[in-house]
Order: C-alpha cells, then structure tokens, then sequence
C-alpha cells in the first residue's frame, strides 16, 4: 500500500479498539468540586473587594475629617454661636439695662466680631478663625446666661 | 432546558452535560496527547471553562461541536507546553521517534498505536481523520502552514500504516478485532 492512498480508517481495522478511553468515574466529582470551590473563591472576592472598597469609602471620608478637625469644628463653633445668638435676641433686654458683667462681655464679643471681620478680610486660615468662633460661642454663652439671670431678677 | 438550567448555574444541569459530553471530550484529548493523565487534566480544564462561560455560548454551533472545539484548543495548548514553543518540522520531527523501533507486540489497541506517533502529529492525524478538520483548519490551529500539515500527516499515515502490516502484526486473532 502506498502512502498516498493510507485511511487511517483501514489502519485501525487491523487493531483492536482501545479498551482504556473511557474517562475515571471521579473524574465529574473532581470537576465539580473544583467548580464549587473557584465559585466560592469568586464569591469571597468579591465580598473581599466589596469590603475593600467600603474600608477606601470611610477612609476617604473619615481621613479628611481627621486630618483636619478644625474644619468640622469652625463649622460647629460657627452655628453654636449663630444658635446662641437667635436665643439671646428673643430675650427682652433687662430693664435696668445691662450688668457690668454682660457689657463687658457684649464689649468682647464686639471685639471677637472686629477680629474676626479682619481675619475674614485678609483671607484667614481655620486656625485662626475657629478659635475666634469658639471664643465668640463661649461669650454669647455667659451673655444668655447673664440675661437670663437679670430677667429672673427683674421678674422677682 | 438542560441548557437554560446550565446557564443559571444548575449543578445537576452541568452533571447531565458532562455525561453526555465527557466521554467523547475524554477520548478525543487522550488521542490527541497519548496519556491519560493530561487528558483528565484537558477535560477538567474544558469543563470548568465551560461552567464559567456558558452563558456566553450563543449557540451558533451545536453545543457537542463547541465543547470538541475548546477541547481541542486545549490540548493543542498543552502539546505547545509540552513543546515549549519549540516548532519541528516534519523531518525532525519523526526522526526522534524513528530511533526508537516498536514490536508488534506492542500495538494492543488503537492508542498504543497512536502512541507510536509524536505528540503533534498524533494530533494532526487524530484532527484531521477523525474530526474530520481541513489542512486550512489545521494550518490556522497550529500556526503553520497547510503543507506542514499535509507533511506531518502523509509521514504518520505511513509510518502507521507500517507498523500495522499484516506482515509486522503478530498472526493472533485478537489483533484483528474490529475497533
């Protein structure tokens, strides 16, 4: 027979058929097992990446704040103060006029508003500002207080 | 319906198309590499890209024919591991086998007679006469030409069909079993 005209159909007529191609019986179980296993993997990356980009969003988030309590705190400083001057304003002013304590504390605050219009002015930094708010805040503070005070006082 | 069941995940869906498939998945990668341990490992490999990429199947080809066809890519994969990129030609590469002469006790079924061959042109053979691919398919799966292939079959259609002679088998009537 020559090459050219060889079926390697005819060929293995001339051999037995192999015994030996059917696949192990354990061969499914392996694959399926390896299936559920790379599914699990899957699943714990993708929470794992989940969880990753929740730690990145806080950090993101809470690292700023941290670094930079000032901001949060001018923010703070700033509405306690407007608060406290909202309630003060709908106190009726003491009729013998104002103690020495709360003109020396409007005095003050009068003094906190100038330096705070000259920080806002030149461009201020927080830590120049947040102080001035703070200091404001705790002067309009003792001021309702005091007011509170002589109206109680008044009313006795 | 196994299919839609597959897509969504189905265990037992996966199961009842690995009893329909595997076997002929099995025998074509053992043919093509000779060994039964890669080819388990080709099978697995196949089956898992499979389950992975089902729900891309859309369904242009008959799905048996699609899982053959990344069973062959596979095995042809591992042939160039096996290889390490190193490309033969037909001289060469039936010359390393040629050393080494084979007893016709040897030949105990068609894969021993297989195992006669070098790895890729088992392949060659196996794709062409048993898949039923063209030297164009060929040419394109192993990155050769079509006369390479035609080369590579011609030389293993002959050696084959040497070493099955009636005149080199051994006169036992099991060696003329029907396969």
């Amino acid at each position: 027979m020559s090459g050219q005209t060889v079926n390697f159909r005819d060929i293995v007529q001339r051999v037995p058929a192999a015994t030996d191609d059917i696949a192990p019986v354990d061969l499914w179980p392996r694959i399926a097992a390896a299936h559920l296993r790379r599914r699990r993997q899957r699943r714990l990356g993708l929470t794992g990446a989940g969880l990753a980009l929740a730690a990145g969003l806080a950090v993101a988030i809470l690292i700023p704040a941290l670094r930079s309590p000032d901001n949060a705190a001018a923010i703070d400083w700033q509405a306690r103060a407007q608060a406290l001057e909202m309630q003060i304003d709908t106190l009726p002013m003491p009729s013998a006029g104002e103690g020495s304590v709360a003109r020396t504390t409007v005095s003050e605050i009068a003094r906190i508003d100038r330096d705070l219009q000259a920080a806002y002015d030149r461009g201020g930094a927080k830590n120049i500002l947040v102080p001035l708010w703070k200091r404001r805040s705790e002067l309009l503070d003792n001021l309702l207080v005091e007011r509170q005070q002589q109206n109680t006082q008044a009313r006795i | 319906m196994t299919l839609s069941r597959a897509r969504r995940g189905d265990m037992p869906a996966f199961a009842q198309i690995y009893r329909c498939f595997g076997h002929a998945c099995f025998q074509l990668a053992l043919r093509m590499l000779g060994q039964r341990q890669p080819a388990e490992d080709v099978v697995q490999e196949v089956f898992l890209k499979m389950m992975g990429s089902i729900r891309s199947y859309r369904g242009d080809a008959p799905f048996g024919a699609w899982l053959k066809r990344m069973t062959v890519n596979a095995c042809i994969d591992q042939l160039r591991r096996q290889r390490h990129g190193t490309v033969m030609d037909a001289e060469a590469l039936f010359a390393q086998t040629s050393a080494s002469e084979t007893e016709p006790a040897d030949l105990v079924d068609v894969n021993s007679l297989l195992a006669q061959l070098p790895a890729q042109a088992r392949a060659v053979l196996v794709l062409h006469e048993l898949e039923g691919y063209t030297h164009a398919e060929l040419a394109v799966l192993f990155g050769q030409s079509e006369s390479y292939s035609k080369s590579i079959l011609a030389r293993a259609l002959k050696q084959l069909n040497r070493l099955t002679a009636p005149s080199a088998l051994p006169q036992d009537s099991t060696c003329l079993a029907k396969p």
